[in-house]
Formats: C-alpha cells, sequence, structure tokens
C-alpha cells in the first residue's frame, strides 16, 4: 500500500505504550492495532488530530506516502 | 437465514450466499413449472384443488426471484462497504 504508517516510530520517540495511547485517543486497542499494522482502509481527520495530539507531532510524522512506480 | 442475520453487522457472506441459492432455487421451480405445464397443461391442478387457468405460466417464480438476486447484489456492496468502515478508524 502507498501510504505508510509510522505510529510505531512516534510511539518509541515518544516512549508512549500501545495501551497509554488507546486511552489517551480514545481508540479501542483492536483499531488502533490495525492501524498500527497499516491494515487500515481510512482514518478519520479526528483520530488523526487525537493521535497528533496525544504524541505531540504532525501528520507527516505518522503518515508517509511511497510511491510504488519509482522503486 | 434470519438465523444467520446479526443486526450489529447485517451483511454478511454467509447471508449473501443464502439470498443467492434462495435466488437460483426460484429460478429453478419457475423452469420446473414452465417444463410440466407445457408437459401436463390439461391435469394441472393448484393447491386449493382448483384446476389451474389455461394461461398460468408460473411468472411469480421468475419476478420473485430477480427480486432476490437484486436484493443478494444489494447485500454484496453492502458487504464492500461494511467491510470498509470496519477497517476505518
Amino acid at each position: 500500500m502507498p501510504i505508510i504508517v509510522n505510529l510505531d516510530v512516534m510511539m518509541a520517540k515518544r516512549k508512549v505504550s500501545l495501551n497509554e495511547l488507546s486511552e489517551k485517543v480514545e481508540l479501542t486497542l483492536s483499531n488502533l492495532s490495525i492501524l498500527k499494522t497499516g491494515k487500515a482502509k481510512a482514518v478519520r481527520f479526528s483520530t488523526l488530530e487525537a493521535i497528533c495530539k496525544a504524541l505531540d507531532c504532525q501528520p507527516g510524522d505518522i503518515l508517509e506516502y511511497l510511491n510504488e512506480d519509482k522503486s | 437465514l434470519l438465523l444467520k442475520l446479526k443486526l450489529k453487522t447485517p451483511f454478511s457472506i454467509p447471508v449473501n450466499n443464502k439470498l443467492e441459492t434462495i435466488s437460483k432455487l426460484l429460478l429453478g421451480i419457475w423452469i420446473l413449472i414452465a417444463i410440466l405445464l407445457r408437459t401436463y397443461s390439461n391435469n394441472i391442478v393448484g393447491p386449493t384443488g382448483i384446476a389451474l387457468p389455461d394461461n398460468y405460466s408460473g411468472d411469480e417464480y421468475i419476478f420473485v426471484a430477480g427480486i432476490v438476486y437484486i436484493i443478494s447484489k444489494i447485500f454484496q456492496r453492502g458487504i464492500e462497504l461494511q467491510e470498509e468502515n470496519q477497517l476505518t478508524v
């Protein structure tokens, strides 16, 4: 998938566990896991906002676009 | 079909498969009636014991088969949308 989710990288930088993050953003562990493992098909802006607020980062720190044509 | 239907996630593959089976079954019944009517057109008696009219062709079965088939196609689209919604965080 061209969009890569670097949530685990940002979580490691901020030293936040999955449980802590799920409590802060009010998302279930399973939904967070779906996002973290790149299985999510869509992300709501409200969720992205909550994650960025919790991890004190920008959306670009979590989401990355990889052009599969160029690679 | 009713036992497999869950209101929380109504669009599921088993339910869709059941609907497709029902639609094919109804189509098969219509074909069977058409064959029987051509073969035994004078001696067919309806479920009430009254002889069927000459112009009876069992078209209601193909009509209901078509409707159930359309519903199964709508269910298929519903499955896709439900899956996408479940993977939206």
